[in-house]
């Protein structure tokens, strides 16, 4: 028996050195486990939020908490709307001038609940309620009306694991979306991100908007991601210190939604 | 029939803590709640069972964490081999001392996590706040473990009263075997 546990942790030892040196684990056992677990995720958390919504609606001023939930859902909307115009401006002007210009078609989303966070306090991730049999697959971006949640790091079949972009491991490949720098944003805590890379000529100030640049071949172009909470100009260095603070508020993540394939990207990878 | 027991609160306790804990907004990181599990398997079951439960159950955190596959088996079963030692000098199934276990199995989870971030090669970065994050640990599971320990002993004695009527046979075996 004692031969067996140290057996147990020499190979414990090993898988724990190979996985730690790779910035994405494997999927294999994570399938069986979460299609276990996600069952009983799942029922917990429609029993969680069952019993929230009938505080919120019934007992905790009905009229008031319904109007707030519409007017915060206008809002949302009515932000991403704005963002979209204002891509749609800055892009305008720079396509104006290229005649190759081609329209991309809108990408497929699918909505899905969160339904589990991760156990640890040390990596931030969520369990989703769909899988592989809904189209979700490993690589998927994650997004919300409010800005990008993150990436699909497993997927079983009726659930998925999703890796948030506050996550350490967690990389972006983001644009400033006024003066166009480009930088990586990168997990930093509970509720921000470090971005990275950003040149010291870039004149970068406290609430400038951070969008995805599309270049990392994960997110498409112009999903907002957080805005310019601070600015760190050291004396020497090529670049500077940036800290965002994303527009999703990861504390309160319950609906996200997926971004599926494009059909002709299917057909692409069929050839 | 009681590793079935070792199983079903294995994913209780998982979805207690992925689904109860984050949604209730508790204030400041809980801790891992499989540590009181794997302490109540240490203190007062057999060997093969504690063995069954920390790898069971560290598989099954690993799979779902989106940490490195290794670091909660690794830490239940360094919980296990340091706790079955530690035992035998402090009686720790004195109900006094078990808070006081919970918060060394927490020790143990993060120590561990830090030296992940120590490998060689390793991506994985300590986060700014972990140092408070382990002080809110601690709390917590000064505060609950004990409690969560004695509910885990609580709810095995049912079950075996349970597993006695209905197969009496089995279990009369099992304890032959004990």
């Amino acid at each position: 028996m004692v031969v067996g546990v140290g057996l147990l942790i020499a190979v414990n030892l090993m898988a724990l050195s190979v996985s730690a040196s790779r910035r994405y684990y494997f999927a294999g056992p994570a399938n069986v486990a979460v299609s276990f677990t996600g069952p009983f995720q799942e029922i917990a958390a429609h029993a969680i939020r069952f019993a929230s919504e009938i505080w919120h609606h019934y007992f905790y001023l009905v009229a008031v908490a319904r109007t707030n939930d519409r007017l915060e859902a206008a809002l949302k909307g009515a932000a991403q709307y704005q963002n979209q115009c204002m891509e749609l401006a800055l892009s305008n002007q720079r396509l104006r001038y290229l005649l190759n210009f081609k329209e991309k078609n809108p990408r497929p989303l699918i909505a899905a609940e969160v339904i589990g966070r991760d156990p640890s306090p040390w990596f931030k991730s969520v369990t989703i309620d769909k899988g592989v049999s809904e189209g979700v697959a490993r690589g998927a971006p994650v997004v919300m009306a409010e800005g990008v949640v993150g990436m699909v790091t497993d997927a079983a079949n009726h659930y998925a694991k999703v890796l948030l972009i506050i996550d350490q491991n967690s990389a972006v490949d983001v644009l400033l979306q006024k003066n166009r720098a480009r930088g990586v944003s990168k997990g930093a805590s509970v509720d921000r991100c470090s971005l990275d890379y950003v040149l010291r000529k870039y004149e970068v100030d406290v609430g400038d908007a951070v969008i995805s640049s599309g270049l990392d071949g994960v997110f498409p172009k112009g999903l907002r991601v957080g805005t310019v909470e601070k600015v760190i100009k050291k004396n020497a260095g090529v670049f500077q210190t940036v800290y965002i603070k994303p527009f999703v508020d990861f504390e309160k993540l319950e609906e996200v939604m997926v971004l599926l394939p494009r059909a002709t990207d299917l057909r692409d990878v069929g050839r | 029939m009681t590793y079935g027991f070792y199983v079903i609160i294995g994913f209780v306790l998982i979805v207690l803590q992925t689904c109860f804990a984050p949604f209730a907004a508790l204030p400041g990181d809980m801790y891992d709640l499989q540590i009181p599990l794997m302490l109540y398997l240490i203190l007062f079951r057999p060997f093969r069972e504690t063995v069954f439960g920390a790898v069971f159950v560290g598989a099954a955190m690993d799979s779902i964490s989106a940490g490195p596959f290794g670091i909660y088996s690794m830490t239940y079963l360094l919980v296990f081999i340091s706790g079955t030692w530690i035992v035998r000098f402090l009686h720790s199934g004195n109900r006094w001392l078990l808070p006081f276990f919970v918060v060394y199995g927490v020790a143990v989870e993060n120590l561990v996590f830090w030296s992940v971030c120590l490998l060689p090669g390793s991506v994985v970065r300590p986060p700014a706040d972990s140092l408070a994050s382990l002080g809110e640990q601690v709390l917590w599971g000064l505060l609950t473990g004990a409690v969560l320990i004695s509910g885990i002993r609580f709810l095995h004695r049912i079950w075996t009263g349970w597993m006695d009527d209905l197969f009496p046979r089995v279990s009369e075996r099992e304890e032959g075997r004990a």
